[in-house]
């Protein structure tokens, strides 16, 4: 004979108004607030953008010959010659050890004066480097609108950070800085960049009418 | 009252014992101060580098090629005495710089009258403009020495040898500027042997 | 906890009421503070427009329009040199001002002036050049407040010359303004 089936404990009648449910312990919810608030400001820190100059700027991208266009300004690159010697002209050769990317470019400025004074070549890992000033009677300048500049850019670059350098045409550099447009320009240098010995002499910078 | 012998014994040996510890400590100090220890920094820094040795700063590394005195500035015009000093240097920022930190690199003349005060960067070669990162280029510096000098000074013997003393830079955190660098006290020096160009 | 008048329970407290009320007032005095110097601010509208020979007289100071000129090229300040002229297809424009200073509370030496050329529909506004126009025949003033050479003084009528280089296609529709540092500012057409 089986034994009775044991006998399963009735559940105390409980009144309809108070539904059974699980209690969070009273002392459980601060922690589990403060929980809940770190994730979030985790997950808004990982998910946030980086407060780069990046995000700043609308960007207007061309490739090698192509023009680039701004509601204010439109940019190209129409030459790019990587060497190893520049001559300004006028006293000592600039001879580097490095890479000399000469870069000619042409600016055409509308509706207000361009200071072009924040023109740089960004490698791809994130390095700015500056036109040489010793060359800067070649190099960009303010320019009234209507015009448009043509300019030689020299910048000394170390030789193994020259694949997929660009060319930045950034807005004007001012005590403030806000949301702008800006021009990028692909100089086309691939994977191996050589360096040509000779030597080269940029023009004067010209202005013509646009 | 009989006093037991251990009573009688442990006062005046915890105040012994008390003793102990202070006397460590100016053994200590002596023998610190002994070995050099407590001498006050010197101004050229405690680090010694040759010429042509890379110093490696927090933003920066500089090369001393060596040290001209001269009477002439790089047009040849007449100038007042001066050291000058040629480097290479390179900057290991992310962006160009203008120039070059002031206060890093100054001279000392051992044994000689100072120099001014004021260090000078000229035009080094074809190059006067910027540093570019990770691209080294020459740099000069120039100092008028003996200081106060100027070209109708008389002629004073050369020194055989000047220590270029260089300096690093420090970030100071503060809540008004980015990136505000500082100049450290001297990291060190290099011994120059100095080479007499003067005309006059 | 304060009660109504007719009982019920409030719940604006005394502490509450006092937050409310100090808060809305600074934020009152802010407003009015922040929107006073914005109301100060006077905006560049031109208080008068002036043709070649027309003159006005505008916070103490008399301002006349000499000439106004659109040419290609413009003669050269020494006969030996050749006429100023800017890159082919352009046009130089020479606005030249006579101001006399009548107010003695007027400051010579702050009085200056940002002078810029515009189109019609100003969507487009051109800077006083410094590249193609310095040698051209002009007064030796290139702002308001005078050289030392030729120095600002009371009742004295000074010449001042605002050049311009602009695309010849700009040429039919130009107007200068010339806004005085804290002060009026006068528009020239040709």
């Amino acid at each position: 004979m089986t034994a009775p089936p044991p006998e399963v404990a009735a559940t105390p009648a409980t009144p309809a108004s108070s539904v059974p449910r699980r209690h969070v312990p009273a002392a459980l919810r601060p922690v589990l607030g403060l929980l809940g608030c770190v994730v979030l400001a985790v997950a808004v820190a990982v998910a946030a953008p980086d407060p780069s100059e990046q995000l700043r700027r609308r960007w207007s991208d061309a490739g090698p010959g192509a023009w680039a266009v701004t509601p204010d300004r439109s940019a190209r690159v129409t030459s790019v010659a990587v060497v190893g010697t520049v001559d300004p002209g006028y006293g000592d050769v600039l001879a580097s050890r490095q890479a000399l990317v000469v870069a000619q470019v042409d600016v055409a400025v509308r509706h207000r004066v361009a200071q072009l004074n924040h023109v740089y070549l960004r490698t791809a890992d994130d390095k700015e480097y500056a036109p040489r000033s010793e060359l800067s009677s070649a190099g960009l300048a303010q320019t009234q609108p209507g015009f448009t500049r043509h300019a030689t850019l020299v910048f000394e670059v170390p030789s193994d950070r020259l694949p997929r350098a660009e060319l930045v045409v950034d807005a004007d550099a001012a005590s403030v800085d806000g949301y702008t447009d800006a021009i990028r320009l692909d100089l086309g240098l691939g994977r191996t960049v050589r360096v040509s010995p000779e030597t080269v002499t940029p023009a004067p910078a010209s202005v013509t009418t646009t | 009252m009989i006093m037991s012998p251990t009573a009688a014994r442990t006062p005046r040996r915890r105040t012994a014992l008390g003793w102990i510890p202070l006397v460590v400590v100016v053994l200590l100090v002596g023998l610190v101060a002994a070995t050099g220890g407590l001498a006050k920094a010197p101004g050229v820094g405690p680090r010694r580098f040759a010429v042509g040795e890379p110093v490696v700063l927090a933003r920066w590394v500089l090369v001393v090629d060596g040290v001209d005195l001269v009477d002439t500035t790089s047009y040849g015009s007449p100038s007042a005495p001066t050291l000058r000093v040629r480097l290479r240097a390179t900057w290991t920022g992310d962006a160009t710089e203008p120039l070059l930190s002031s206060g890093l690199v100054h001279v000392v003349v051992p044994g000689g009258p100072p120099p001014a005060a004021d260090v000078s960067s000229v035009a080094a070669g074809a190059y006067s403009g910027g540093f570019d990162p990770d691209v080294e280029r020459p740099a000069t510096l120039e100092v008028v020495w003996p200081d106060g000098a100027d070209e109708t000074t008389p002629r004073v013997p050369a020194p055989a040898t000047v220590q270029v003393v260089v300096r690093d830079e420090r970030e100071a955190q503060n809540f008004l500027y980015a990136d505000q660098w500082q100049v450290t006290d001297p990291l060190g020096h290099v011994d120059v042997p100095v080479t007499d160009s003067r005309t006059r | 906890m304060r009660r109504r008048r007719d009982g019920t329970a409030s719940r604006w407290s005394g502490g509450l009421r006092l937050a409310v009320v100090g808060g809305a007032a600074a934020l009152v005095v802010a407003g009015v503070t922040g929107w006073y110097p914005y109301a100060q601010l006077s905006p560049h509208v031109p208080a008068v427009t002036l043709r070649p020979g027309a003159e006005a007289e505008l916070a103490g100071v008399r301002y006349r329009l000499e000439r106004f000129e659109v040419a290609p090229t413009l003669p050269a300040k020494d006969p030996k040199d050749p006429p100023a002229q800017g890159p082919p297809g352009s046009l130089l424009v020479l606005v030249v001002v006579s101001q006399t200073v009548l107010d003695r509370s007027v400051a010579l030496d702050e009085h200056y002036c940002d002078a810029t050329l515009t189109e019609d529909d100003g969507a487009t506004v051109w800077q006083t050049d410094s590249d193609f126009t310095t040698l051209a025949a002009r007064p030796a003033s290139f702002g308001c407040a005078g050289t030392e050479e030729s120095p600002l003084r009371y009742d004295v009528a000074h010449e001042t010359g605002f050049s311009f280089v602009v695309p010849a296609a700009a040429a039919g529709h130009l107007s200068a303004r010339m806004a005085v540092r804290d002060g009026p500012t006068v528009a020239f057409e040709p």
